[in-house]
This record gives C-alpha cells, sequence and structure tokens, in this order.
C-alpha cells in the first residue's frame, strides 16, 4: 500500500468545488433551519392549541425518521405532491426541514430560559409582544443556547454527507467519484475525513470564540 | 456495590440521553443502504425502483422508522417517569 498523493493533486479543483458545495448547502441549511427553527418555536410558545398540535406531531414525525429518508421523500417522492425540484435544492429544503425542529427544541429550551419577571416588566412597559421576543428574549437566549447552536450546526455538517446519494456533487460524491476511477480509496477517503475535520474544526473554533465574547457581555451585565 | 448500588443510580440519571442516543443510531442505521445491506431503507429503496410507487414506499419507510422510534422514546419516557421517585 503506497500513498500516492499525486492523485489528491490531480483532481484538486474538483476536490475544491466539491468543498464549495458542501460549505454551500450546509451554510444555506443551517439559515433555513434556523428561520424554520425560530418560527416553529415562537408559534409553539405563543401560539394557540389549535396551532400547537400539529407542530407538536410534526417534530415527532421528523425527528423519528432518518435524514435520509425524508431527503428521500423531497426529492423522488416530492415531484408526486408537485414538488419537482433540482438535486440541490432538494437537499438544502431537506436539510432546513430536517434542522429545523431540533433547532426550534433548542429556541424552546431557550425562551424559557429567560426569566418571566422580566417579561411581565416588559408587559408593563408596554412593549409589545413581538417587540418583546426580539428585543429582550432573543439576545439573552442566543447566548443560553449558543453551545447547543453550535454542537447541532456541525451535526448538520456531517448530515451533508448524506447529500451524494441524490447525486449533490458535494465533497463526498466527488471523492468517492474520483476513488472508484482511480481505485485509490484511501487516498480519497483520508482526504473526504480532513475536508470534514476542517469544517467541523472551523465551526466549533468559531463557537467558542462567539461563546467567550458573549459570555464576557454577560458578566459584566451581571456586575 | 458496584451492580447493587452505582449501576441503578447510573442507569437511572443517563435515561434520557441513552434513549436519545439509541434513536440516533436506529436513524444512522439507515445509512447501511449506502454499503448494500438490505435494511430497512434499502428494501423500501428496491421496491419503489421496479414499481415506481415513490410515495407509498417511501411513506411506508418513514412510518415503520416512526413505528420503531416513537414507542422507543415513549418507554423511555414512562420508564423515567417510573423511575423517578427512586432518587432524589
Amino acid at each position: 500500500m503506497i500513498f500516492d498523493p499525486g492523485i489528491i493533486t490531480d483532481h484538486l479543483d474538483e476536490i475544491g468545488s466539491g468543498f464549495l458545495v458542501t460549505l454551500g448547502t450546509w451554510t444555506s441549511g443551517v439559515v433555513l433551519g434556523i428561520g424554520l427553527g425560530l418560527l416553529i418555536a415562537i408559534a409553539q410558545l405563543f401560539g394557540n392549541a389549535l396551532v400547537r398540535a400539529p407542530l407538536r406531531v410534526f417534530i415527532e414525525l421528523i425527528r423519528s425518521t432518518p435524514f435520509l429518508v425524508q431527503l428521500f421523500l423531497v426529492y423522488y417522492a416530492g415531484p408526486a405532491f408537485g414538488l419537482s425540484l433540482e438535486p440541490v435544492p432538494a437537499g438544502i429544503l431537506s436539510l432546513g426541514v430536517y434542522g429545523s425542529v431540533y433547532f426550534a427544541e433548542i429556541f424552546r429550551t431557550g425562551f424559557e430560559s429567560v426569566a418571566r419577571g422580566q417579561l411581565e416588566a416588559a408587559d408593563c412597559l408596554g412593549i409589545t409582544r413581538w417587540q418583546c421576543i426580539m428585543r429582550i428574549q432573543v439576545p439573552q437566549m442566543l447566548v443560553i443556547i449558543l453551545p447547543a447552536l453550535v454542537n447541532l450546526v456541525t451535526i448538520l455538517c456531517k448530515e451533508t454527507a448524506v447529500l451524494s446519494i441524490i447525486t449533490i456533487p458535494e465533497l463526498t460524491m466527488v471523492l468517492t467519484g474520483i476513488g472508484s476511477e482511480t481505485f485509490a480509496f484511501v487516498e480519497t477517503l483520508l482526504v473526504l475525513c480532513i475536508g470534514y475535520l476542517l469544517l467541523v474544526e472551523a465551526c466549533s473554533r468559531l463557537g467558542m470564540f462567539l461563546e467567550r465574547r458573549v459570555g464576557r457581555f454577560m458578566n459584566r451585565q451581571a456586575q | 456495590m458496584l451492580v447493587r448500588i452505582r449501576v441503578p443510580q447510573a442507569v437511572r440519571l443517563t435515561l434520557p440521553a441513552l434513549v436519545n442516543e439509541m434513536i440516533l443510531l436506529i436513524k444512522a442505521s439507515s445509512l447501511v443502504s449506502v454499503v448494500g445491506l438490505a435494511d430497512l431503507t434499502r428494501t423500501a429503496q428496491n421496491m419503489a425502483a421496479s414499481d415506481y410507487l415513490f410515495v407509498q414506499d417511501y411513506l411506508m419507510l418513514a412510518a415503520f422508522y416512526c413505528l420503531i422510534n416513537i414507542p422507543l422514546a415513549f418507554c423511555g419516557g414512562l420508564l423515567e417517569k417510573r423511575l423517578k421517585g427512586h432518587l432524589a
């Protein structure tokens, strides 16, 4: 077994574009997931039973089925419901929906962790509910839920590897493709691991940096 | 001491995390279909590939995973409630 770096250097531009596709689907999936998740969490906390019950069912269904199955449902069964998507939008949509329920649970615990007295005070001061959510609850809960948020974002990064199954040309697809062309599986899979390691490491470093930043802010406020 | 004192307490304390991890593992097991193992997902894929009933086949597939995971989560919750009284 000889390690041949030539296989990697020959396909560097393909690997680069695969990396960019992974990065793109990941970030768009996360943004979509956070947006949807915030909406779901707000609807769950402030909506009436008519809104809450179907959302609860939706969350349970998404949480108890694998991401791969949801991806198949969106990509292969979607057209039957008039949802004909290209692989990349289908992947981003399923990643966003899959992430949204987990984000929603994190946001819900975050909302619940802001002291009730503050909400009552805001009510007394005539602050509207929406202002109260955006100006008082969201900034405080973001600090509290940051570690959980970073954790979920890294999980979603690794989940993007599944997108290769519906032929999205991301890192896994590109490198396993090169592997089957050249039979150099060790080299390609090693580079694949390093690619994901870089993404996840960068993300968790950013998370730690943010935690320190907002931690400083919280401490200053407490004094 | 280990079996009678520490293990029961550890199980009681780690139960929610254990159930959570179990469900995650069951969901991750769908990925073995990629290397050709004929699991639930692979079987549904094969069925869909031969009868083109993508909607029915994949909805059934999702339903089967729900059938495994929702009772598991429910039992975990029940067991948690049941064991709650045994530990302060």
